[in-house]
């Protein structure tokens, strides 16, 4: 049954490798090439990013997930060896799903674009690797575009990632030149696994999914002893203790094996109904003769964009309760608890890692469990001071407190890091003042290219910065942050109401300053997403009791067909039929049909 | 009372006007064994239909038909179907083919009611709309049907032609009175897919009224006529008096069964609807084999059967039954915004509601 990966599994034969790189600078089609070229699938079952298999991600032409694969390869040297490839995902929100992968690898594959260069994430993904002590390989990809300049590449990897660009190989993953030199270089250069395979069990989950006939599929790396089906298995952290149904390893599909040893990746299926038990991060040991002390490595994610996640029909919440339940269990960067909204009914507050995030996760319940759903306006996490000494943090602006109680209020921070060509220095300047930036640092890595720091409020870098970021610098720009500190802030409460009644969800917590324009911004999105109906609707932005802002929809008029076509009454009813369902996808908020896209529209972009 | 309505689909024209999407062509040689066909395809229905108390020819063009066909028709029709009494029997007639012999011929036969597409009495907007009359054609062949002595005669009109004012709109009105017309169906223009009316739009060509404007033009029209005593009877028809309602075309609204003839015709039994090819060439092919030349067919659920209900009698004056609908808020508000009425337990549309009424079954059906 193991067809290729009947070969010998000493330690040394294994390697465990990721791919790392800045976001579309070819690391899925370079994972497609060095699967497609060791022959785990036929080239004409090929689809394209092989890797990729959430839909979301094929249509994006983004990673998200990470997903692991064996890759059995016989070297120049004779030997047959097991390549363990872990993709990673490369936007800015998903670094934590990068160090997940990385903890369970010895070497990276740092994949840059030879025609973009060294980017922001580039920079950041390196780090993250340095930290982990692994081997890296840079790797100059897409040589074959007549716009690359690999001579500049060359100079960058020396000059802004301090590595010799020596060790450089070029390829063209899409041409499928190069491969074969990168096999090579896995071999030679990623050291072989450590670990005793006859100490006790001590394996690292990285990753985890739900399958609805084996329950949870828990993706591990072993670094000591071996595991075996019918062995009794301890996750440290969550205190539970199962009995292993099956082993093995990755291939397209699972591929089942009697054991997983020291130094191997693969898969663990347990029986877990509960998938709560299942923490990424957890250290898995045996129940019998267990290891010392967990194993460390997993940074933990902290999630600082916050929404409210409610279905559109009230009786979908059980749905919508069990979907987060299995969603979690494959996300373990979103975290969840119960709330409720005055106009929205029972839902669940959430933690993401950044707006791109949520994005992915509303589409991602939306299509793979089927659920409609709708998110309130994204909020960081504030903390405030009261008269009687009490600090509170407030992620939710239904919690902010009374204004008269508020001495102090203090908002999240970053830096932000953008790396873009120096002719678009000025118009990315102009944006970050526009978002309260301050403390700015400009470093000229390399001619013509410049690295621009700032200091900037979180919530204005939710807030429709990325897009603006994006088409400031044509595209060029490439941008990274982390958070720093809290400083104090002037905020105030931003209402919206539709036809005089409140609508919780769409209420932002604000600077004072930003108020006025947010407030009409709000209502100007508002009156384009929300569709005309039969009445007139008044949409208002408050402070308190006060109006700042307004504009309104006006009704219909006339919209009837003007005839049944010679009794053609299947048609109309079809049509009218999308109007229907059009219907069911958005909320009532008294008379008001609202769609789902205006709870997130209110956020987006100011500038066209 | 069990009984149906049968339509009679004749897809010739002369030639194809630029807004029309209806099936038909311009070949007329074929209409011979097209008449064959369709006498065939009524054999195959014989019997499957309760008594039919309207017949309507439509097209197409009907009036290209020489009286020959037309006598082969409705012979087949009385042939192979049974009528109630007083059917009511409709024919469709292109102004330019109106003389008095055919309309007398025509009454001999047994139609008893015409369907005049007049469009406009204005030339510019009958050559905009391609059209092979001129507006003299049209008040001609009016005043010939009526000396041919037909009594229920109506004629369509169509509104909303680029740059059309109310008041040009309204000398198309006038004529309706002058002419002592007792039946008018005023057609808001309409982009089909596909047509060339359609194309030129789509390159920005014409400069077509806008929403605020379309609901001027409804609620002038509702307003004129109302005052010249006609009544609003369905969202583009309006009668003098209830003797008059298309009677065929209520079967439609009041989903009486119906069945369709002829290429592209549409069919109901109460449970099923189904509907004929749309091309000439495979309709005769089949109906030459004995097999009904259907192309499609669909089984009416009870949650479709009262969403027609609501949509189809939200267009007509009559309105839906209240019992159909929940009650709720936002129904309240409908009628306090003057959408709709209650009468006689019915849920009738105002004609502020009449211009909306797709709107109004979508958010007030109950599913």
């Amino acid at each position: 049954m193991e067809g290729p990966f009947s070969i010998a599994r000493m330690m040394e034969n294994i390697r465990n490798f990721s791919i790392i790189a800045h976001i579309d600078h070819g690391k899925s089609t370079l994972a497609d090439r060095l699967i497609e070229i060791t022959g785990v699938v036929e080239p004409r079952q090929f689809k394209d990013q092989i890797l990729d298999n959430l839909d979301i991600e094929r249509e994006r032409g983004i990673t998200i997930k990470s997903q692991a694969i064996t890759l059995p390869y016989r070297a120049r040297d004779g030997k047959e060896y097991l390549l363990n490839l872990i993709d990673t995902p490369g936007h800015v929100d998903f670094s934590y799903e990068v160090s997940r992968a990385l903890a369970a690898c010895e070497g990276v594959l740092l994949v840059i674009d030879a025609t973009q260069g060294v980017q922001a994430q580039t920079l950041a993904n390196l780090y993250l690797a340095l930290e982990h002590d692994l081997a890296i390989i840079p790797i100059i990809n897409k040589i074959d575009l007549p716009s690359a300049d690999i001579p500049r590449v060359l100079n960058q990897i020396e000059v802004e990632l301090g590595l010799n660009p020596k060790d450089h190989l070029a390829c063209s993953a899409k041409e499928g030149i190069g491969i074969e030199a990168i096999l090579e270089a896995i071999v030679e250069r990623i050291p072989p696994p450590k670990g005793d395979k006859n100490a006790p069990l001590a394996a690292l989950i990285f990753d985890a999914q739900y399958d609805s006939f084996r329950g949870t599929v828990i993706h591990c790396r072993v670094f000591d002893g071996e595991v075996a089906t019918g062995d009794l298995i301890r996750l440290i952290h969550s205190d539970a203790v199962y009995k292993v149904e099956e082993v093995g390893r990755f291939g397209l599909t699972r591929i089942r094996r009697d054991t997983l040893s020291a130094g191997e990746v693969g898969y663990i299926i347990a029986g877990i109904k509960n998938i709560s038990d299942v923490q990424t991060g957890d250290t898995i040991t045996h129940e019998e003769r267990p290891c010392s002390a967990p194993l460390a490595g997993f940074r933990e994610a902290k999630p600082v964009v916050f929404a409210s996640i409610y279905p559109i029909a009230s009786d979908d919440y059980e749905d919508l309760a069990q979907a987060l339940e299995k969603y979690k269990l494959n996300d373990a960067a979103f975290v969840y608890e119960k709330d409720s909204s005055v106009a929205l009914g029972q839902g669940f507050r959430c933690g993401f890692l950044g707006l791109l995030h949520l994005e992915v996760v509303q589409e991602r319940l939306e299509r793979e469990y089927g659920l409609s759903i709708i998110l309130s306006v994204p909020s960081v996490k504030y903390r405030f001071t009261l008269r009687d000494g009490t600090v509170v943090m407030v992620d939710n602006p239904a919690h902010y407190p009374n204004p008269a109680h508020i001495v102090k209020a203090e908002e999240p921070f970053i830096r932000a890091q953008m790396i873009m060509p120096d002719k678009y220095l000025g118009a990315v300047m102009k944006l970050c003042q526009e978002k309260r930036g301050e403390n700015s640092h400009l470093h000229y890595p390399s001619p013509g290219r410049v690295e621009l720091t700032y200091e900037m409020p979180l919530s204005e870098v939710i807030f429709d910065f990325y897009d603006r970021f994006k088409s400031g610098t044509q595209g060029y720009g490439s941008f990274d942050y982390e958070l720093i500190d809290y400083r104090e802030s002037n905020l105030v409460l931003l209402d919206i109401l539709v036809n005089g009644e409140k609508v919780d969800a769409l209420s932002q917590i604000v600077h004072r300053d930003r108020a006025r324009e947010r407030g009409l911004l709000a209502c100007e999105r508002l009156q384009e997403e929300i569709p005309r109906q039969l009445f007139k609707i008044a949409i208002q932005a408050a402070i308190g009791s006060e109006i700042i802002a307004r504009t309104t929809i006006n009704p219909y008029r006339k919209d009837v067909t003007a005839k049944c076509y010679g009794g053609d009454i299947t048609r109309k009813r079809k049509l009218l039929e999308k109007q229907k369902k059009g219907k069911k996808r958005m909320k009532m908020i008294g008379e008001v049909h609202i769609p789902q896209s205006a709870f997130l529209a209110v956020l987006k972009s100011d500038h066209e | 009372m069990s009984e149906a309505g049968l339509y009679i689909h004749i897809p010739f024209c002369a030639r194809k006007c630029p807004y029309c999407h209806f099936y038909s062509i311009t070949n007329l040689e074929l209409m011979g064994p097209f008449i064959e066909g369709l006498v065939r395809e009524m054999e195959m229905y014989r019997g499957a239909f309760p008594p039919f108390s309207t017949i309507y020819v439509g097209g197409g063009s009907p009036s290209l038909l020489p009286l020959p066909f037309i006598e082969t028709m409705l012979n087949g029709v009385f042939r192979f179907f049974s009528l109630t009494r007083n059917p009511e029997v409709t024919v469709e007639v292109n102004p330019a083919d109106g003389d008095r012999t055919w309309f007398k011929a025509l009454a001999q036969l047994g139609v008893n009611r015409l369907i005049i597409g007049v469009q406009s009495f204005d030339d510019g907007d009958l050559a905009f709309l391609g059209r092979r009359h001129r507006a003299e054609d049209a008040v001609v062949a009016v005043k010939n049907a009526q000396e041919a002595g037909f009594v229920n005669i109506g004629i369509d009109l169509i509104y909303g032609l680029p740059q059309q004012s109310i008041e040009v709109w309204e000398d198309n009105l006038k004529q309706v009175i002058n002419l002592a017309i007792p039946h008018v169906s005023c057609y808001e223009l309409t982009l089909e897919e596909g047509t060339p009316l359609d194309e030129r739009a789509k390159r920005g060509e014409l400069n077509l009224p806008d929403e605020e404007m379309k609901w001027q033009f409804f609620q002038a029209t509702d307003g004129f006529l109302s005052e010249h005593g006609f009544i609003h009877y369905e969202v583009s028809n309006f009668a003098r008096d209830d003797a008059f309602y298309s009677r065929h075309n209520l079967h439609y609204w009041q989903r009486v069964p119906y069945l369709g003839l002829g290429p592209s015709a549409h069919s109901f039994d109460g449970h099923h609807r189904w509907w004929n090819t749309s091309s000439l060439t495979r309709y005769l092919r089949k109906t030459e084999k004995g097999v009904k030349p259907i192309e499609g067919k669909e089984e009416i659920t009870r949650e479709d059967a009262i969403f027609e209900e609501i949509f189809l009698g939200l267009r007509t004056r009559d309105g839906v039954n209240k019992e159909l609908v929940r009650h709720s808020p936002l129904l309240e508000s409908l009628l306090q915004e003057g959408y709709l009425i209650v009468d006689h337990n019915r849920l009738r549309p105002t004609p502020k509601g009449l211009a909306l009424a797709d709107r109004l079954a979508v958010i007030i059906c109950p599913n």
